[in-house]
């Protein structure tokens, strides 16, 4: 044992375990390991045949289709894992109780059996291979985030099994000609983009940006097309900077900011990143007294807890988002309406629902439409009328391109306005003026 | 002005850092225990000053102290029931004893409290002191210099007070001490009490001046342990110390445009590594915790 | 603990005359480690591709914990940062297959990189001792994480997407499994060795005290170093296949190459099965990620609280790991030969009077 210095004088001699039991036993005949040899390959059987025997819940059963779903319940991206299983609950919970999806003249309930990755990719991966060949699954439902999604696919794609899902926009995702992946979700270049065309649509439009953004792929993905985007409409870019993501301090990029070259505070600080970062840049940016004209975060402002967290502090804020409950799209589905699916949501749940609840809802419902539409059950028939589909649904028009991302649908730009969410880009389905620009602290 | 606001957003995240330490080196330096349950103790503190504050509506200050009575009684549990049944085993028993109680009480802490971001908004947190160009907020200086006092007070308790010296005794000498009359029991329990109520009171400082949720619970530990390891175990003040050169590195390194915001964490490390290497007991590394 | 060093002779119990009395435990230690990896090497034949990637997955574990053994479980050092062997062994094979080169030279490159990374940072870091040693290693396994995303290696965030190999997605995954079991068998014999040498018996004399072996004239520096080197191979290795066999990865965050949470794993592992013992780690490896992966599917999302709960149970009662435990209860005292019946309550009555000693 090699004691730390700051109490090597404790006086007490601390023997090891090896050393006390090296001494008790001297290791003289050692049959107990000869016992071990014989036991342990028996006892590693029986694990191996408890671990094939336990598959038998899931099954498809005559009338019910399984809907496999590794989703993160705990570790990092547990917030949003957990909207993300709500989706697809409430979901099913609506089918069944519509009489379930119609293959001709059977009609199937679903069931939807999910399991918590831990917000790791790898079991994740593990996860998929056990829905689909143990369990039995018909078909899969996407993970939450980029890196499980992009592990998933591939695994869907080995087994044929077509995945739906609604939380993973990376390009990286649609970019290995993967038939078996769709996307519900706008693209990742899409975020920034919403936000950036709607403070441009003001009639005195910001004319700096600050672009800030985690490390992670997404991220930078999204800051790099919102960077593309500025530079092509006239928003000069004053500050382009990546930190590391999940940082719990962002002074340093903010005074960096504040004071960067182009002089002073920009008008527009947009924030590529996690819910956690955004949160960080409001309170810190306040503590630096750091006024902006306007602010957008691509991730935060749509989920509950920004504005809980902030308080006051997150009126005016702008954030992105793939749908919101005030969208107006008159939808085939189940839920029809986008207040439709809140109210149901609020009902079940007690909170209203985040987009990434409304998106894995609409994961569903792609399966749903094309299941129907292919009047069969079979993962490749599915499959093609996946491909083939063009739906108009409460979360938005479901149609996938030839890599299975849904470019037809438009994102949204929210504002947090009293402490309530409202949409306020595209105008066709915003309910509230966008507010400009942004009182400084202490007066929002 | 920028040099002169980076100093201060500097001193004002060292300080931070020093208290987010300052448990965990009382607990290694006495018990030799690197405690792998201090970042969740810390944001069990957090839950209290914030349900205080959003609950109970009482100034996020006296939150600090109510999270630090709580988190005590936490850590005397702790100990008593877990941790004194294995004090005497090897270094990597305590290691794993700690890192399962840590996945214990912040998973719990996910199912109770849920995974949701929190953060206690005061009216305090707007008010700004404006020299120029440099922005000094008033809650973050408030909670710097809470962050100082309690080292000083945690040094004079364990210089000057009785029951002080006696946590020294046992940290240096366990069994002698033991033969001076000293409990050692019941010294530990509330050696590690103390760890969890300082645990505590960064948490509730984190909770006024950023922001927390269950998960962030490893990345404070592990700030905690380079802190430490960094500014040496000898004392009190080799907290303070660590946790200064900690935000030093991490604050210059991401103003420098060479380097930037990206790596500083990357430099933070080779910052840790280089100080073991040159000075393997950090700056004011002593031989025993006095 | 110079002062007080244990009474007895730190190479009496484990020196050249010990080796030869305990030349029949090492022996009993690998034929069970043996038998248990070829009765793993049957799984594929169950057809389960679920099963098959379960124990894949733990098989990579026990790589990782086996390896971890050399430097924290024989040496002694609490290692805290060796998945950056793994994430070194990760990154070369995802660099070398994006850059058109084949799977061999990156497998190949990553080790010796990673052998060389051991070798120049065990250097410095192998004089610190103790919580420092550890908070060092993670320091440097934490840094090239952060490195790795800061400079988009391999990609945006250091994040990586491989094409998978051109074979049929079963062979290839077969191929992986006993990729991996190799390498275990590979790594059992090689602390089997250990176990035997010269090597060994230092690395265990530094352990128990590190003062005396010195004095003794053992250059225990160096040997520190080689178990460090020794220790990076297979995790290296362990980290290019498990590339190739995910397909994607991250640098850090929950299952990154560099997490943290690999480290642990090791730890954790060697630790239940037996610190220093030849097979421990493959046992305690085995029973860890079994119990993991399937507490995850069993239990939904209170498998966290369970896993931590029997962490705590098993270091208050379980300190010693099951391979000594296991000793304790079967084998008779030097010189005296005992019934199955006394040799187990003797056993119990020593376990608990050492549990108890390790409390106050």
């Amino acid at each position: 044992m090699a004691a730390h210095p700051g109490t090597s004088s404790s006086s007490f001699p601390v023997t090891s375990a090896p050393a006390v039991l090296a001494h008790a036993t001297h290791a003289r005949a050692p049959r107990g390991l000869l016992r071990l040899c014989v036991l342990l390959p028996l006892a590693l059987a029986s694990l191996l045949a408890a671990c094939g025997g336990s598959s038998g819940g899931g099954g498809t059963s005559s009338n019910t289709l399984v809907f496999g779903a590794p989703v993160s319940l705990t570790g990092s991206l547990s917030h949003e894992g957990t909207d993300t299983l709500n989706g697809y609950k409430l979901w099913a919970e609506t089918v069944n109780a519509k009489g379930g999806i119609k293959v001709g003249n059977t009609s199937y309930q679903v069931q939807i059996k999910s399991f918590d990755d831990a917000s790791n990719p790898t079991t994740s991966t593990q996860l998929t291979r056990q829905l689909i060949t143990q369990d039995k699954v018909n078909f899969l439902l996407g993970p939450y985030g980029t890196t499980a999604t992009l592990a998933d696919e591939t695994i869907a794609q080995q087994y044929k099994i077509p995945m739906v899902e609604g939380n993973g926009a990376a390009h990286s995702i649609f970019a290995k000609s993967n038939p078996y992946i769709f996307g519900v979700l706008s693209p990742a270049s899409e975020y920034a983009k919403t936000m950036l065309q709607a403070a441009l649509a003001l009639p005195t439009p910001p004319k700096t940006v600050a672009i800030i953004s985690a490390n992670d792929s997404f991220s930078v993905e999204v800051a790099n097309a919102a960077k593309a985007f500025a530079d092509s409409n006239n928003l000069k870019v004053t500050y382009f900077q990546q930190y590391p993501a999940n940082a719990t301090d962002l002074t340093t990029v903010l005074t960096a900011l504040k004071t960067s070259n182009s002089g002073g505070v920009p008008d527009m600080i947009l924030g590529s990143g996690h819910e956690n970062e955004a949160i960080v840049t409001m309170k810190q940016a306040k503590q630096l007294g750091i006024n902006a004209k306007l602010y957008g975060f691509t991730v935060g402002p749509a989920l509950p807890d920004f504005i809980t967290t902030l308080g006051g502090d997150s009126n005016f804020v702008l954030g992105s988002s793939q749908w919101t409950p005030q969208v107006k799209y008159q939808g085939q589905d189940v839920f029809g309406t986008a207040p439709n699916f809140e109210q149901m949501y609020k009902a079940k749940y007690n909170v209203e629902p985040s987009y990434q609840a409304a998106e894995s809802a609409a994961t569903g419902l792609a399966f749903q439409f094309a299941i129907e539409k292919a009047g069969s059950i079979a993962p490749d028939k599915v499959r093609d009328a996946l491909a083939n589909l063009d739906v108009m649904t409460f979360y938005g028009e479901l149609k996938f391109d030839a890599s299975g991302a849904n470019v037809t649908k438009p994102m949204a730009t929210i504002q947090i306005q009293s402490g309530q969410v409202v949409t306020v880009f595209p105008s066709d389905i915003a309910n509230a003026q966008l507010k400009y620009p942004t009182p400084a602290f202490g007066s929002r | 002005m920028p040099n002169a606001q980076i100093l201060v957003n500097w001193l004002l995240i060292g300080s931070f850092y020093a208290a987010v330490a300052l448990g965990f080196s009382l607990v290694w330096g006495i018990m030799n225990i690197v405690n792998l349950a201090h970042g969740s103790l810390l944001i069990l503190g957090a839950y209290v000053a914030y349900f205080a504050f959003t609950a109970l509506h009482l100034n996020p200050f006296i939150g600090i102290i109510l999270a630090m009575l709580a988190l005590f009684v936490v850590g005397w549990l702790i100990q008593y029931i877990a941790i004194n049944r294995v004090i005497r085993a090897p270094l990597l028993v305590t290691f794993m004893l700690t890192f399962g109680l840590d996945l214990l009480i912040t998973n719990l802490a996910q199912q109770f409290f849920t995974a949701n971001n929190r953060a206690i908004n005061s009216s305090l947190a707007g008010v700004n002191l404006t020299l120029g160009a440099i922005v000094i907020p008033v809650q973050n200086v408030l909670a710097a210099l809470i962050a100082v006092l309690l080292t000083a007070a945690l040094s004079l308790f364990l210089a000057r007070t009785r029951t002080g010296n006696a946590i020294l005794a046992v940290g240096m000498d366990r069994d002698a001490a033991r033969l001076m009359g000293i409990n050692i029991a019941r010294t530990y329990a509330l050696t590690f009490a103390l760890g969890a109520a300082l645990a505590g009171a960064a948490g509730a400082m984190l909770a006024m001046t950023l922001q927390f949720q269950p998960v962030d619970a490893g990345q404070y530990t592990l700030f905690a342990f380079v802190i430490v390891a960094l500014g040496g175990l000898g004392t009190p003040w080799g907290a303070l110390a660590g946790g200064l050169l900690f935000g030093l590195a991490t604050t210059l390194s991401g103003s420098i445009q060479a380097i930037g915001p990206g790596l500083q964490t990357t430099v933070a490390f080779a910052v840790l590594v280089l100080v073991l290497v040159l000075r393997p007991r950090g700056v004011l590394g002593k031989a025993f915790y006095s | 603990m110079a002062t007080h060093a244990p009474a007895r002779d730190p190479l009496a119990g484990t020196g050249a005359a010990g080796v030869r009395r305990e030349s029949r435990e090492w022996l009993w230690s690998l034929l069970a480690g043996v038998a248990i990896l070829a009765a793993i090497a049957l799984v594929p034949l169950s057809g389960d591709d679920a099963a098959l990637s379960l124990w894949t997955l733990i098989v990579m574990f026990c790589v990782l914990a086996q390896g971890w053994n050399f430097i924290g479980g024989y040496a002694g050092y609490a290692a805290f940062g060796n998945v950056v062997f793994f994430g070194i062994g990760a990154e070369a094979v995802a660099l070398t297959l994006l850059n058109g080169g084949p799977f061999w030279l990156g497998l190949l490159l990553g080790t010796l990189a990673a052998g060389l990374f051991a070798f120049l940072l065990g250097l410095p870091v192998l004089r610190l001792r103790g919580h420092y040693f550890a908070i060092a290693t993670l320091g440097i396994a934490e840094a090239l994480g952060e490195l790795v995303a800061a400079k988009a290696i391999g990609g945006p965030g250091g994040e990586v997407s491989l094409t998978p190999p051109d074979l049929d997605f079963h062979i290839a995954n077969t191929l992986f499994f006993y990729g991996f079991l190799a390498l275990s068998l590979l790594t059992l014999l090689g602390t089997a060795w250990l176990a035997r040498s010269r090597f060994g018996v230092a690395l265990v004399a530094i352990r128990e005290n590190e003062e005396a072996a010195e004095a003794l004239g053992i250059p225990t520096f160096w040997y520190k170093v080689g178990a460090f080197v020794l220790s990076a191979l297979p995790t290296a290795l362990a980290g290019g296949l498990y590339a190739y066999w995910f397909l994607s990865l991250q640098p850090t965050g929950e299952g990154g190459v560099f997490d943290v949470g690999y480290s642990v794993s090791m730890v954790l592992m060697t630790f239940l099965g037996g610190a220093g013992t030849i097979v421990g780690p493959l046992i305690g490896g085995i029973i860890i990620e079994y119990l993991v992966q399937t507490t995850t599917v069993a239990f939904g999302d209170i498998h966290g609280q369970l896993l931590g709960a029997l962490i705590i149970l098993v270091t208050i009662f379980l300190p010693q790991g099951l391979i000594r435990l296991v000793r304790e209860l079967t084998v008779s005292p030097a010189g005296v030969k005992l019934s199955y019946t006394r040799r187990f309550t003797e056993g119990v009555r020593r376990v608990q009077r050492f549990i108890a000693s390790n409390g106050i």
